[in-house]
């Protein structure tokens, strides 16, 4: 028994078998033959599993096991978090650029060359300007969605012209060189 | 998934990655930085320089040659693609080891264990080639002993006594205390005895 009465702990006999224990623990050993008999199997455990080494395999094994890792690592593919780390930064950037869409004012149809004679008919309609209900339009039209207008973002992005998808190049670029985006 | 396979048992640590710390290993530090830095042929050095260890640890845990060569290849994929988040709090050796003691854990083998059973009639020769033999089957036998041990007891006794860890090492990996360690060795060399003698018919 240690001096407080009580049999070694499994920590204790461990220590004890690491050469690592006090002598109290020495001591009680010398006098309780239960903590001696749990110590030496405890050794003996130790001195069979000691006994058991693993089969090497050849040196021919080693030399190809890194490149069979390799292998192994591109057969995977992208680790899903490297795959997540630039999805973020882009899903960004294809919402920023989804917002500056949205809000880029659509350049105005050429006008339409005037008619070299004059038809009679055209000729006597009013002019725009004096059309009573073109308040009305105006005030309509201010309140839509740009986006709604061509029937959603894709849409937009997809009915842009050459010109205008430069124009959307040049608005975009200083604002993506400054990081804003 | 790989945060899934990682962390049943014991954590490997995760947050923003930054630079792995002084104390480690200054070529495991070079390589462990080259890789964060993308550079995947770094990675090639570390595999060369632990791939023993790791297949020798797996080995002991499924006593199965071609288990160990997966599972071995499994720990190092996972290790690459978690070299990210490793951020030096312990050397990238113990690192490892927890990475492989989890893969080991989540380890279901589709094969049957192969044993290496003796001949029915030994070949007559000198008592070397005998002794030889005896030791060969010894160490098996010792060998599948440890492979069912209960799945703590059989990380702490692989890593303290065939790896040589100290108990404060393999608490680190094991996510245990020290005590824990020591009593769960303690109990894995009890119970290892007690197979042996059950084979043996003691």
């Amino acid at each position: 028994m240690t001096s407080d009465g009580r049999h070694l702990t499994d920590e204790g006999l461990m220590d004890v078998l690491d050469g690592a224990a006090g002598g109290s623990s020495a001591r009680h050993l010398a006098g309780c033959a239960s903590c001696a008999e749990r110590l030496a199997e405890a050794r003996e455990g130790l001195s069979l599993a000691r006994a058991a080494d693993v089969p090497e395999p050849s040196d021919l094994y080693w030399q190809a096991f890194p490149r069979r890792v390799a292998a192994h690592i591109e057969a995977a593919g992208p680790s899903p978090r490297r795959w997540r780390g630039w999805l973020v930064p882009a899903f960004a950037t294809a919402l920023a650029v989804a917002a500056a869409v949205a809000i880029v004012p659509r350049p105005e149809p050429e006008a339409t060359p005037a008619p070299a004679h004059t038809l009679a008919a055209w000729s006597a309609l009013p002019p725009a300007e004096a059309d009573p209900g073109l308040p009305v339009l105006q005030a309509v039209a201010s309140d839509l969605d740009p986006a709604v207008e061509c029937g959603g973002l894709a849409e937009c992005l997809a009915d842009l012209s050459d010109e205008e998808s430069q124009d959307l190049v040049q608005i975009l670029r200083p604002a993506v060189k400054d990081g804003s985006l | 998934m790989i945060e899934q396979a990682l962390s049943p048992a014991f954590p490997i640590g995760a947050g923003l990655a930054r630079p792995p710390a002084v104390g480690l290993r200054v070529d495991d530090r070079e390589a462990v930085l080259a890789c964060q830095r993308g550079e995947r042929e770094a990675f090639d050095g570390l595999v060369e320089r632990y791939q023993r260890d790791i297949y020798r640890l797996c080995y002991r845990y499924v006593n199965d040659p071609q288990d160990a060569n997966d599972m071995a290849q499994e720990v190092f994929l996972k290790a690459y693609r978690a070299i990210d988040r490793f951020r030096g709090d312990s050397s990238f050796s113990t690192w490892l080891y927890r990475i492989a003691v989890n893969t080991c854990l989540n380890f279901r083998s589709s094969r049957r264990p192969e044993g290496d059973p003796l001949p029915d009639t030994l070949p007559d020769g000198h008592a070397g080639v005998l002794d030889a033999m005896v030791e060969d089957e010894r160490a098996r036998r010792v060998r599948e002993a440890v492979s069912r041990l209960p799945e703590k007891q059989r990380a702490t006794l692989i890593l303290k006594i065939y790896h040589e860890l100290t108990h404060e090492e393999v608490a680190g990996i094991v996510g245990s205390s020290v005590g824990t360690v020591k009593a769960n060795l303690f109990h894995a060399l009890g119970n290892l005895r007690k197979m042996l003698h059950v084979e043996a018919g003691k």
